[in-house]
């Protein structure tokens, strides 16, 4: 039954989405006659791929040196707060501090008096690589370190590194040459999900990215909205594919590679470094990450409370409160469709997840399958806009949320995938032999027993229903606005007084779902369950 | 904690029920689908919902950052709107498209629309009443106070300005319209002959436009970052220019120097100019598309959105500020900037392919 | 009573023929004995184990005949057998608390204070009623076989299997646990069928040696 289950699951999730999509992707250009225009797409397409590659190099980097230290319930706070506020209100915040006319000169200003006007091109240039890097990077490290933490509690890491330091290795390099290399195969899906994301994301490079021209998906996006013939978006959707298969080739080549580098290390270097680092780097990156993503916070709260608040000054001239009174009317109802829109996906999306890994587990196939993950790897514009056209644009709520679970379920697989397929069955077996049924089994002893991961798949699941804005836009039309569709269309107004107010509204919701759930330090933190 | 939690739950479960179970509006509500990003013309359209509930329409205003969204989903696939607020390239698509509805002949209150206005092309597009004014836009530069001297200012002030103050100019790129309708401004104020861009683009479009891109290579060295970076928007540009980071902004809301000062959004003092000796006019429609379920009421909507009463509100400086498209009775109105006529419609496309074949 | 009849085990092979893992023709443990299998590793001591719980074996060919007390069991689920299983690590639920644990083990027929009283009185008998509300990650390797052996005992089994259940423990510890649990097994005067490699572990029922066993 549990197969049937999970064929059906991978039947409705993945398969019937993908081929109820397929026509737009092939009839999305505008008739034929579509002259290739090469000069449009070289340059987005080598700075998306350097960008990309730079990009998913870091994250990697840093977050497999902050995994070393999570596993506190703080680390996991930090984690939850970076994932549970929106892009574009991530991005609009970290404007807010670092851009030149952000806090951070202002402050500059106010102490030192040297920059009347803001300076051209620090902290964080407006429309650059690197701007876009950064942020890019600080919203792709936490969901890594997720995986990865889920990851690492079905490997014995610590042991081992006891183990190594009893041999006289520094914990440090005893992490990357031991745990690492352990670890790396495990996290290629979740690699694989951020170098789609930072290929084929739109809203942050439009913010604050390049445009002349911009990165590949800046291009196709706006390809896409031109009404002029030569609308090239079909040739940037397959840019936009050759570029996620060359470079899952690349990451495979790089995970394919480390394990010699790492004989290579082991063999030559000393078994601590020369230099005694007092502050490990990992440590520094979470303190740096806490502290940014509450500032973020608190930067857009200023803004929703002030009224003008012109450089150089520090507090707003004048304030503006009354701006949450006349709103609060309007948006409590949007929270209100997002909650119980976000609710029922992320139940639906978890219990589809355990469906297909409960499969998984009992047929012992340990490994993460693609299948379930292809729906990250397809970009949404090109799914929803076929979907639609298949539905209509009437008020369709089951088909809005089906289009929610499509989008939550890779992400459930991907965070409860560690924890569920080790589950050892000797569990199962100690609870029968106590005289419960399998069945009895399955649901007292095992569920409970992935408790934490559960939690952490469906506050995820959360958040990612929280943030979709083209499947609740294009397929309920007007008829079940969330807090989300209407956030964004007033940020493209660009004033962001009113748009903070909103980014913090959409980030309460899931903040509040990951405390609720995750916060309390439960007494499973220690809980080796894979035999 | 968790006790807590269950009880949030709960008192949504409870409110959700209560919604739920509101007997469903004997109205059917009527779809408009509008920019959502100023929020002056946000909590007008909440206003006008108050004032059509008591006619028996609901209004509902679906907030969305692109209009061409909903465009695109017109001509390739499905919506339920059955209001938009539209003009340009946009209209010109749905036009094309065939996908709007003749609705000139339903709206009574267009005879009070003021005949001085040229209201009958969009952008250079004949409307032929598919569409119905609702507002009127003058492209024109905001500028702070010590910076631009004078009511206007020509291309060649502007490039002696740049060039003074490097890096403190900037233009929204195009294609984004305020963008495009800067280089026409721009050409306005170059060309010797400027009535030759009500026809449309001929072979003589080279010759035409040759000043404005020689103009266009001495300015962009000065512009901020140098021109290899351009605002996405015009609010983009005018948070910058609020702050400092530019000396202009552009606008098509000629009322928009008062209303915005007024908002907190830019520094009093902030100046209104035209580049060039007039202001490209045009206007902006609302228009019902022929998927409508609700065309009744959507006339409706129009009619009362033409009505003095709306228009008068909707000219409030302190709120939206949109100059009405009906002749209203008021001295007091603020007055309008000098009007130059709009290009016609294929200098859009011609110019937007040029500038970004020569820049991008 | 458990008694194993004509017992033949076979592994799957992958060129489709089969070979024999182990055969025991006759097996009877009385109650309060304690029956001990021996042999090297791979002679097929867990999978015998495994056999008699009712676990399904995977790439094995069983057949053969299991009684409990003259009830034919060798076809029901591991659930209806009555048959207690102790491993190697105690194996106590991790997710729950040691009283949890014991709760969790009693027959459904007690109502929730007969219950109570039970795994309290357990517990007592092991001087260990401090730690009725500790995690079973905060107990020590003694304490957890004694309390993962009074939660099998709990259950009221008719059968009892170990599995290494000692080997886990210091050689001090070992001895006083091992009495102590061959006593609990004799006081319920259940069968039992233990499985090790340690030759102090036996006990005083049967040996069967499997390490002679090849076809």
């Amino acid at each position: 039954m549990v197969r049937a289950l999970s064929v059906a699951v991978l039947l409705i999730l993945v398969v019937m989405p993908l081929l109820a999509a397929l026509p737009a992707l092939f009839f999305a250009g505008q008739g034929a006659g579509i002259r290739a225009n090469w000069s449009l797409w070289l340059v987005p397409v080598s700075q998306t791929v350097l960008l990309t590659i730079s990009v998913t190099l870091l994250v990697l980097l840093s977050g497999l040196a902050i995994a070393r230290h999570i596993g506190d319930s703080r680390g996991f706070a930090v984690i939850s707060v970076l994932l549970s506020t929106p892009h574009v209100a991530f991005a609009v915040g970290i404007m807010l501090l670092l851009s030149p006319s952000g806090y951070l000169t202002r402050l500059v200003h106010t102490l030192l008096h040297t920059l009347p006007t803001p300076p051209a091109g620090w902290p964080l240039p407006e429309k650059s690589v690197l701007t876009l890097a950064i942020v890019l990077l600080l919203k792709e490290i936490p969901f890594l370190l997720l995986i990865a933490s889920t990851q690492l509690r079905q490997l014995p890491y610590q042991q081992w590194l006891l183990q190594a330091q009893s041999l006289g290795w520094s914990a440090r390099r005893a992490w990357w040459l031991l745990v690492v290399p352990a670890l790396l195969p495990r996290l290629k899906l979740a690699l694989a999900a951020i170098v789609i994301y930072t290929l084929s994301v739109v809203d942050i490079p439009l913010l604050l990215g390049p445009n002349m021209p911009g990165v590949l998906a800046t291009v196709v996006y706006q390809q896409h909205y031109k009404w002029s013939a030569d609308n090239q978006a079909v040739i940037g959707v397959w840019w936009l594919l050759l570029l996620s298969a060359v470079l899952f080739l690349l990451l495979q080549g790089l995970l394919s590679g480390y394990p010699p580098l790492v004989r290579l290390a082991r063999n030559h270097w000393q078994k601590t470094s020369r230099w005694r680092w007092h502050l490990s780097a990992g440590m520094g990156f979470l303190q740096v990450g806490a502290g940014l993503s509450l500032l973020v916070l608190a930067a857009l709260l200023m803004e929703s409370f002030a009224g003008a608040r012109f450089y150089p000054a520090l507090w707003p001239q004048q304030w503006q409160a009354s701006r949450w009174l006349t709103e609060w009317p309007y948006i409590w109802p949007l929270l209100l469709t997002s909650g119980w829109l976000a609710l029922i996906s992320a139940a639906l999306a978890t219990a589809a997840a355990i469906a297909v890994l409960e499969h998984q587990r009992r047929t012992k196939n340990r490994s993460m399958h693609w299948l379930p993950l292809l729906m990250l790897f397809i970009p949404q514009l090109v799914l929803v806009l076929g979907w639609q056209k298949l539905a209509g644009a009437g008020s369709s709520g089951p088909m809005l949320i089906w289009s929610h679970v499509v989008f939550c379920f890779p992400y459930t697989y991907l965070v409860l995938h560690g924890a569920w397929v080790n589950v050892s069955d000797r569990w199962l077996y100690q609870a029968q032999s106590l005289g419960y049924s399998y069945r009895q089994a399955w649901w007292q002893v095992l569920l409970p027993m992935l408790k934490h991961a559960v939690f952490s798949a469906f506050a995820v699941a959360f958040s990612v229903s929280i943030a979709q804005y083209l499947p609740t836009l294009w397929l309920a039309g007007g008829t079940l606005p969330t807090i989300t569709t209407e956030a964004v269309s007033i940020a493209s107004g660009g004033d962001w007084r009113l748009a903070s107010l909103y980014a913090l509204m959409q980030a309460l919701l899931p903040l509040v779902m990951f405390t609720l759930l995750l916060g309390r330090k439960t007494k499973q933190q220690a809980i080796d369950v894979a035999h | 904690m968790r006790a807590l939690g269950a009880c949030v739950l709960l008192a949504f479960t409870l409110l959700f029920a209560v919604i739920a179970c509101q007997p469903l509006s004997p109205r059917q509500p009527v779809l408009f689908y509008a920019w959502g990003g100023n929020p002056a013309v946000n909590d007008y359209l909440r206003w006008a919902a108050d004032e059509l509930y008591q006619q028996d329409i609901e209004l509902r205003h679906v907030k969305v950052a692109d209009i061409a969204d909903v465009v695109k989903q017109l001509t390739k696939g499905q919506s339920n709107a059955d209001l938009i607020w539209i003009n340009g390239e946009n209209f010109q698509a749905l036009k094309a498209a065939g996908k709007l509805h003749q609705i000139s002949g339903d709206i009574s209150q267009l005879a009070n629309v003021n005949d001085k206005l040229n209201w009958q092309t969009d952008f250079g597009e004949a409307v032929e009443g598919l569409e119905v004014p609702w507002g009127l836009a003058q492209f024109h530069l905001l500028s702070c106070s010590q910076c631009l001297q004078g009511n206007s200012v020509s291309a060649v002030q502007l490039l002696a300005y740049a060039a003074e103050h490097p890096g403190k100019i900037s233009y929204p790129k195009p294609p984004e319209f305020h963008g495009t309708t800067f280089l026409k401004a721009l050409l306005l104020s170059l060309s010797d002959t400027p009535e030759l861009f009500h026809q449309p683009v001929s072979a003589s479009a080279e010759q035409l436009t040759a000043p404005l891109w020689h103009y266009l290579e001495l300015l962009h060295p000065h512009l901020w970052q140098q021109g290899t970076n351009f605002p996405g928007s015009a609010a983009e540009q005018l948070n910058w220019f609020a702050n400092g980071v530019l000396d202009i902004a552009v606008s098509f809301n000629p009322n928009e120097a008062a209303t915005l000062v007024k908002q907190g959004r830019i520094p009093a003092g902030t100046a209104r100019l035209t580049l060039g000796a007039a202001a490209i006019t045009n206007h902006h429609y609302l228009a019902i598309p022929t998927s409508a379920a609700n065309k009744q009421a959507a006339l409706r909507v129009i009619e009362f959105m033409l009505s003095e009463k709306a228009q008068r509100r909707k000219a409030q400086l302190d709120g939206w500020g949109d100059p009405p498209v009906i002749t209203i009775p008021d001295a007091n109105a603020p007055s309008l900037l000098p009007v130059a006529d709009e290009f016609d419609a294929s200098w859009q496309p011609y110019l937007e392919h040029a500038w970004s074949e020569r820049f991008q | 009573m458990l008694r194993i009849k004509s017992l033949r085990i076979s592994q799957h092979q992958q060129t489709s023929q089969q070979t024999l893992l182990l055969a025991l023709p006759q097996l009877t443990i009385n109650g309060g004995e304690i029956a001990t299998l021996i042999g090297p590793s791979g002679s097929g001591k867990t999978t015998l184990l495994r056999w008699v719980l009712g676990e399904p074996l995977v790439g094995f060919e069983q057949q053969g005949e299991l009684w409990l007390n003259d009830q034919r069991i060798d076809h029901y689920p591991i659930h209806q057998r009555k048959i207690g299983l102790l491993y190697q690590k105690g194996d106590l639920f991790p997710h729950l608390s040691v009283k949890e644990n014991l709760l969790f083990a009693l027959p459904r027929k007690y109502n929730k204070q007969q219950k109570q009283q039970r795994s309290e009185q357990a517990l007592a008998t092991i001087e260990l009623t401090s730690k009725r509300n500790a995690m079973p990650h905060q107990l020590s390797g003694g304490e957890q076989s004694r309390i993962a052996l009074i939660r099998s005992l709990l259950a009221e089994p008719e059968a009892l299997l170990l599995d290494e259940p000692f080997s886990a423990l210091d050689t001090g510890l070992r001895a006083s646990i091992r009495q102590w649990t061959f006593a609990q097994i004799k006081q319920r005067n259940i069968p039992a069928l233990l499985v090790t490699h340690d030759e102090f572990d036996h006990g005083d029922g049967p040996i069967i040696n499997l390490g002679n066993q090849h076809a």
